[in-house]
């Protein structure tokens, strides 16, 4: 008898530990797939020097890995024919955007109704500094004689157009909101013609 | 196990990792989305609006708020019976009505500029029953949702200070009304 049910046993009990081990290698896999390719999406991402909007935010046909994306970065965002959302997550160089760093944002007006340039922390929320301030928009910013602008990130106070990026040791990112861009924008978001990042100085 | 097994084994991984990827995918919009809903009906309950002054940093609800609009907001229910949501339209500046599917697809919106008269009104239903609401509701836009729950999310801006009073008055104004119950 005993003979009999060890074997059985033991082929269950391995069969259970192979069956856990499958789906444990499984939802690593699926788990990070799912992630990376989240991230770095197969289809929709249009860029334009250091920015990059996907073309389905918002929308009803936007591919899982859009839609997933969206809701963990940009929960509610409008979709393109209201909203163009670009985001920046490096500068010019392809350096990741870092807080303690000083970076010049560079451009001209941009065609839509309205449009802001809003900075982020790593968590995605806005960066808690004692200016309170926490976007420019097209109206408050302070422009030059030929109509241009440059907005100055960085984590200590700016001579003016000074975007706080926070004092902490992490990384940041920025988003440009195009509400009622121009229908050429609308057609091809590349045509924005989007302000440059270059980093400037030392970082601290 | 011989090299046979350990193939239909890598088959197995492989195939429950592919579905289990889509099925992730699947419901991480719809995880995220539901917390906001279930937030917001732990607040206010379906069909009431929550307002909220302008986001800081003090601000955790939902990911990149901007800090430049007022934000109001409804959880909608529609399973027992059509909702009106309505909004008095500010005097200046940009103002939208979105409507968000349970997986956060913006399904509708509409801006100040497309919307006529100085209240927008929009009927939010599931069946297609536009002609049921017309007399009651000459002015309304009726709006089919493709599930009975979702989100409002109606946003003004302030591009000034000085607009502020006017924005939050058209804030004040945004309702979630259910119009009939189920019969």
């Amino acid at each position: 008898m005993h003979a009999i049910i060890r074997p059985n046993i033991s082929r269950g009990f391995s069969a259970l530990l192979t069956a856990l081990g499958v789906l444990i290698m499984a939802t690593a896999l699926a788990v990070a797939s799912a992630w990376w390719l989240m991230r770095h999406p197969p289809s929709h991402v249009i860029t334009s020097g250091a920015w990059r909007t996907n073309s389905l935010a918002g929308s009803a046909d936007a591919d899982l890995y859009s839609r997933a994306y969206i809701a963990v970065t940009a929960l509610f965002a409008l979709n393109r024919s209201e909203t163009i959302y670009f985001e920046a997550v490096e500068d010019d160089d392809h350096e990741p955007l870092l807080a303690r760093c000083t970076y010049a944002i560079a451009g001209k007006p941009i065609d839509a109704r309205w449009w802001s340039i809003t900075a982020y922390g790593d968590d995605n929320f806005l960066i808690p500094n004692d200016a309170n301030r926490f976007s420019f928009t097209m109206r408050n910013l302070k422009y030059g004689p030929d109509g241009a602008f440059r907005v100055i990130a960085a984590p200590v106070p700016q001579a003016e157009n000074w975007l706080p990026t926070g004092l902490g040791d992490g990384g940041f990112n920025l988003l440009i909101r195009l509400y009622n861009p121009g229908a050429a924008i609308v057609a091809d978001p590349d045509a924005a013609r989007l302000p440059t990042i270059k980093r400037v100085g030392a970082c601290s | 196990m011989t090299a046979k097994d350990w193939i239909k084994l890598g088959a197995v991984t492989l195939a429950l990792a592919a579905a289990l990827h889509f099925l992730i995918l699947w419901l991480i919009p719809l995880a995220i989305t539901g917390v906001f809903i279930r937030r917001l009906v732990k607040e206010a309950g379906y069909n009431h609006v929550v307002t909220r002054p302008l986001p800081t940093d003090k601000s955790r609800e939902v990911v990149k708020p901007s800090p430049d609009l007022l934000y109001a907001a409804c959880s909608f229910d529609i399973g027992a019976g059509p909702v009106r949501i309505s909004a008095a339209k500010p005097p200046q500046g940009y103002w939208s009505l979105a409507l968000y599917d349970r997986n956060s697809d913006n399904f509708f919106k509409i801006n100040n500029s497309e919307a006529t008269g100085e209240r927008i009104e929009l009927i939010l239903g599931l069946a297609p029953r536009a002609g049921d609401f017309a007399a009651a509701f000459p002015s309304a836009i009726y709006v089919q949702a493709p599930h009975t729950v979702g989100v409002m999310l109606a946003r003004i801006l302030v591009l000034d200070r000085a607009e502020m009073g006017a924005a939050l008055a058209a804030q004040a104004s945004v309702r979630c009304d259910p119009i009939e119950a189920r019969g």
